[in-house]
């Protein structure tokens, strides 16, 4: 069996003494989008930037391919992953081309020119995710949805076989959640291994072969969606009181919110 | 892989023209700037073995050195500026502004009254001892605006102008301990001119400014991704700590070089750029080489503004861009300002933790 593009091994990572996350693994096979569930505060952004490289791991490895990335320069592990950010902000005006060219960053020299191919690059990864366009358009002129939908492109445009994405149905309205999740789930058939961190349980529960349910920087559950969303995992994740029903085959996780009516009319 | 419809915004094509051209404009303002002072030259007799003795004299020992000196400091702190606004995230960072050229000053001026560099030959000394002033006052605003290990770009401005306010105070300070004749030196760091440019200056700052040029444009890929947030230039492969660390002392050294020889000039940095950007784009790539070039003509052109406006009289160049200066600084403010709420005083978006 082929190694994983992308693994973590036993990692503990933090900014202290003590790490934010604990002893955890994780391995994502190429065609696999891995859903990482928790509440606020878990450590899945520490998580994220672990296996991004961006934060090398106190204790164990982070694998590409099954090798040690410890030794890899910052440039050759985002050849292999490409990360999707909370958000993008550039100080001066740039076109949505200039930003999706970014994503050749990695693969080129010190100091080089953008040719043609980096265009068609660019290019194919926008039309990727139905973007083409908004080629010539400034970054700050587009909606929410058509903004992530840039920034994916220009994850894809780095060309890795491992795609991390940070909340990325975070400000989108219903429509754009599910297109998001849609387009995940395409790159994800393509053959990319993802990893997706979100709040949206319901979607990450329809969309993801397998969840990831940290607490307090530790694993609580690993699984099929049905498995790791239940009732009592949620109670020790999130501390409150959910009710899971299954309806056509889609898993809907339900809170039983306090009661929040007006009481003195 | 289909073929491009249209050529890259970073193409080698693009960059050479717009070189070319910037080369061309930079020759022509420094001709130019070389045939106005305040005593009419036929520069072009002179330049082609004619003219009388006297004529050659002020054309070949005075104006010569100054206006190449106006042009190397002009293309210094047009790069340096481009430079800070990508690495600070701000579009208002210029060296002027965020106190480090004051810093450079009262380096320049402590190394005249404690180690008696004040004369020609002693300019190596001046330069070092710039160069501390300005690492010391980068370092200061840096440490000021950043809260929590985040760097605060709306912070920035404002401890910009504290510690350039506690340089000139020092810079004073200093300036009624010296004696008379240490005090008419120290002038020159107080109000930035290009009078003091002679060839041995020209030496220095042909060898410094364009070495530094060269680095940061060579890094320039890496500032480009860091416009674009921290955050995604580190998910990018930009080493963004040795970049920053690389880049600071870099654009502070070219700095400390011009201001050893000009003393604090003004908003060159911001408004350099600022022009430029609209022809170019923010690309520092291509702005940085570009605004290098357009500073190379600027600031001569300028020296030539001031040493005719009141002729027979000379003007510091300051005086000048800062005439320019403030204007365009305070457009750029109510311009961001009016773009939307959040974005105030050279604040970004970024205030993320």
């Amino acid at each position: 069996m082929a190694e994983p593009p992308i693994a973590l091994d036993r990692v503990t990572a933090g900014y202290g003494p003590c790490g934010v996350l604990r002893d955890v693994t994780l391995a994502v096979a190429a065609g696999e989008m891995v859903g990482v569930l928790g509440p606020n505060g878990a450590g899945k952004s520490t998580l994220l930037r672990v296996a991004s490289g961006v934060l090398r791991p106190q204790l164990g490895r982070l694998l590409l391919d099954g090798r040690d990335a410890a030794k890899w320069t910052a440039r050759e592990i985002a050849r292999t992953v490409a990360t999707l950010p909370q958000e993008t902000a550039p100080v001066f005006p740039s076109s949505v081309l200039e930003t999706v060219l970014l994503g050749r960053f990695p693969w080129h020299a010190a100091f080089s020119f953008e040719s043609e191919d980096d265009v068609g690059a660019a290019e194919d990864a926008l039309r990727a995710v139905e973007a083409g366009h908004l080629r010539d358009r400034d970054l700050a002129s587009l909606s929410g949805g058509e903004r992530q939908r840039v920034l994916l492109a220009r994850a894809l445009c780095q060309g890795g076989r491992v795609l991390l994405c940070d909340e990325p149905t975070a400000h989108l309205d219903l429509r754009h959640q599910a297109d998001v999740f849609a387009l995940l789930a395409r790159l994800r058939d393509a053959g990319r291994a993802i990893v997706v961190v979100t709040h949206d349980l319901d979607l990450a529960a329809r969309a993801c072969d397998r969840l990831l349910l940290i607490a307090r920087g530790e694993v609580i559950a690993h699984g099929a969606p049905r498995d790791v969303l239940t009732a009592s995992n949620a109670q020790i994740a999130f501390g409150i009181t959910v009710s899971v029903r299954e309806q056509g085959g889609a898993i809907h996780v339900v809170r039983e919110t306090p009661d929040l009516q007006r009481k003195n009319r | 892989m289909t073929a491009a419809s249209r050529p890259a915004p970073f193409s080698r094509e693009r960059f050479v023209r717009v070189l070319a051209a910037g080369v061309i404009v930079a020759l022509v303002a420094v001709a130019a700037s070389l045939a106005f002072g305040a005593e009419r030259v036929d520069a072009f007799a002179v330049l082609t073995g004619g003219g009388t003795q006297v004529e050659r004299e002020i054309l070949l020992s005075l104006r010569l050195p100054r206006v190449l000196t106006g042009a190397l400091v002009g293309a210094g702190l047009a790069a340096a500026g481009v430079a800070f606004q990508a690495l600070l995230r701000n579009p208002l960072a210029e060296p002027y502004l965020l106190g480090i050229s004051g810093g450079g000053s009262l380096g320049a001026v402590l190394s005249i009254v404690l180690l008696g560099a004040g004369g020609a030959g002693f300019l190596a000394v001046r330069t070092v001892a710039a160069l501390v002033g300005c690492l010391v006052a980068l370092w200061l605003v840096y440490a000021i605006a950043t809260r929590g290990g985040t760097l605060r770009p709306a912070t920035l401005l404002l401890a910009g102008v504290v510690v350039n306010s506690f340089f000139l105070a020092g810079l004073a300070c200093v300036q009624f301990a010296a004696t008379p004749t240490e005090s008419q030196a120290i002038l020159r760091w107080v109000l930035g001119g290009l009078e003091t440019g002679g060839p041995r200056e020209v030496v220095v700052l042909a060898i410094v400014v364009p070495a530094g040029i060269a680095l940061l444009g060579r890094w320039s890929p890496s500032l480009h991704a860091l416009v674009f947030g921290e955050e995604t230039a580190r998910h990018l492969g930009v080493d963004v700590d040795g970049v920053r660390r690389r880049t600071f002392v870099v654009a502070s050294a070219v700095t400390a070089a011009s201001v050893a020889v000009a003393g604090p000039i003004g908003f060159v940095g911001l408004v350099v750029p600022h022009a430029v950007r609209m022809f170019v784009g923010s690309d520092p790539r291509m702005l940085l080489p570009a605004s290098a070039l357009a500073g190379a003509a600027f600031l001569p052109i300028a020296d030539a503004a001031a040493r005719t406006a009141l002729a027979p009289r000379e003007m510091p160049v300051g005086v000048v861009t800062a005439m320019i200066g403030a204007p365009a600084f305070l457009l750029l403010i109510v311009r961001r300002s009016e773009r939307g709420v959040g974005e105030t005083v050279g604040g970004t978006e970024s205030f993320r933790g």
